[in-house]
């Protein structure tokens, strides 16, 4: 699998991940949880690996 | 009759009843199906689940859907015609027999097509109505976990797999394809600018399934392994959408049709996969569905994925028997272990010369995925892995590791560097016949001959010895 991109949902505040390969491309992503759609820059990175 | 997924579970309660449990009760798709999974798997337990009170996605119950299906050898020995006790190699030889002597395919028409019987269409397709699972809580969405079946545009020949859909829109789902042969079709396609027709099986009989999970050489139609694996003709029907261009299971229990645009990516995932691990939310195909075709009261199919069903279905174990029986004489058996969730595969064979075991396993790496291949002697069990390990103990030392970077895998592995590639370990865990070896231990063969258990050791009324 490629590495992995945490993020922080900018809406619920559920963490996630991309694949680092897609990662800073501009793409938009999904909460798998409140399933907003944002901007990865609107994304929260969070720690790597998850704190 | 055509042999399907009742008839299969008929034949499963009445073979085999304390392996089958029925779930009555009103349960909710999302977590709470595969909640009650964790519960049975926490205290050791796999049987096959059928829920029949499950709601759809847009609340209404009453939904079937059936799980773990596959999560025991001894079950898909069955669905393949063998005992339930021949789930070891008798279980392999058959997979890899039906892929060398394929079966017919025979075409029905809509009335004589189950799986026809409801069509849905236009602006009445919604995938809310179906009771689509919730499996993991990092997950997605909802997902499928079936088979998508497609036919490569320059042979005709069909492919079918298991591949999962996310659920998107009501008609529309995401898709997540490794570069494999479902991926190359869609490729075929997209390179000539035409969208890809697709039908995604929502269940059939088991041996259609373990059909799909076979690693088959691209010019090899999972269908017609599927047919030699049911031991009959395999009956399709004409799609609703593409008609004789792409024909269906007619004895399915759903079936959706669609197809994947060029040049459409979107968001998909994560996904809790077979590694135990989320693979991450990534770019990904989407379907966009045209139809949906159903019984009336379809019981609908879906993989636990990254359980034990997820890695039992040991397709790829007939094709790994298969091209290694071709590469080295002395085959014995061939397992994909349980513990390498389809990664690790332990080969024994009847040793000639020294070398035999790396032909042996540059045969079974042929058909990438492998991470570690071990050869043993044919004094070893491959389906006790405790057996393996110990040949590998005290007749392997590290320095003879042989390790092939960079093999075309899965772009799941979660500890892989490079996106879809990964290591392969060969272990040659066999006797070497260039040198003496020490002899294994035993008691006098004659000694256990005359020994009978029973007149030393008396059983007790609570089952134990004495």
């Amino acid at each position: 699998m490629a590495g992995i991109f945490w993020l922080t949902c900018p809406q619920c505040s559920f963490r996630f991940y991309v694949v680092d390969t897609d990662a800073g491309k501009g793409y938009e992503w999904f909460c798998p949880r409140c399933r907003k759609e944002f901007p990865e820059r609107d994304g929260v990175p969070a720690v790597v690996n998850g704190g | 009759m055509a042999q399907d997924l009742r008839t299969y579970l008929a034949e499963l309660q009445k073979q085999l009843p304390d392996e089958f449990v029925r779930v009555e009760r009103e349960i909710d798709p999302e977590f709470e199906v595969t909640g009650v999974l964790q519960k049975l798997e926490d205290r050791g337990q796999f049987p096959a689940v059928l829920f029949t009170n499950v709601r759809s996605l847009d609340g209404r119950p009453g939904h079937s859907c059936l799980m773990n299906l596959v999560a025991s050898r001894r079950r898909i020995a069955l669905a393949v015609g063998l005992s339930p006790d021949e789930y070891g190699t008798e279980l392999t030889k058959r997979i890899s027999d039906a892929a060398e002597q394929v079966g017919e395919t025979m075409t029905v028409g809509r009335a004589d097509a189950p799986v026809q019987e409801i069509v849905v269409t236009g602006h009445d397709v919604d995938l809310r109505s179906l009771p689509i699972i919730r499996q993991a809580e990092m997950d997605g969405g909802p997902y499928f976990t079936m088979n998508l079946i497609n036919k490569d545009p320059s042979t005709g020949i069909y492919n079918g797999s298991f591949q999962r859909l996310m659920y998107r829109h009501p008609d529309e789902t995401g898709t997540c394809m490794s570069p494999f042969d479902t991926w190359t079709i869609v490729k075929s396609y997209h390179d000539r600018g035409e969208p890809c027709p697709v039908a995604y099986v929502l269940g059939h009989h088991p041996a259609f399934e373990l059909a799909q999970g076979i690693r088959l050489p691209f010019h090899v139609s999972e269908y017609e392994v599927a047919a030699s694996l049911l031991g009959e003709p395999l009956r399709l029907v004409p799609s609703v959408t593409f008609g004789e261009d792409l024909l269906v299971p007619a004895d399915a229990e759903a079936v959706l049709e669609g197809y994947i645009p060029p040049g459409v990516r979107k968001a998909e995932g994560p996904f809790g996969e077979w590694s135990g691990y989320y693979s991450g939310q990534r770019m990904g195909e989407i379907v966009k569905l045209t139809v949906i075709t159903r019984r009336p009261d379809p019981i609908l199919r879906t993989i636990w994925s990254g359980h034990r069903e997820h890695t039992t279905l040991g397709g790829w174990e007939g094709e790994i028997h298969r091209r290694v029986a071709a590469a080295v004489p002395g085959l014995k058996a061939v397992s994909l272990a349980p513990s390498g969730v389809g990664m690790h595969c332990y080969i024994s064979i009847k040793k000639r010369v020294d070398g035999d075991p790396k032909v042996a396993a540059m045969a079974a790496g042929s058909v990438g995925f492998l991470k570690l291949i071990i050869v043993v002697d044919d004094d070893v069990d491959v389906f006790d892995e405790t057996q393996v390990w110990w040949s590998v103990a005290v007749r392997f030392q590290a320095d003879d590791l042989d390790v092939v970077r960079t093999v075309k895998g899965s772009i799941i592995d979660p500890s892989n560097v490079h996106p879809t590639a990964h290591s392969l370990a060969i272990i040659d865990a066999t006797e070497p016949k260039s040198r003496p070896f020490p002899t294994r231990l035993r008691v006098p063969l004659d000694v256990l001959e005359r020994i009978h258990l029973d007149d030393y050791v008396t059983p007790t009324t609570d089952g134990k010895n004495s």
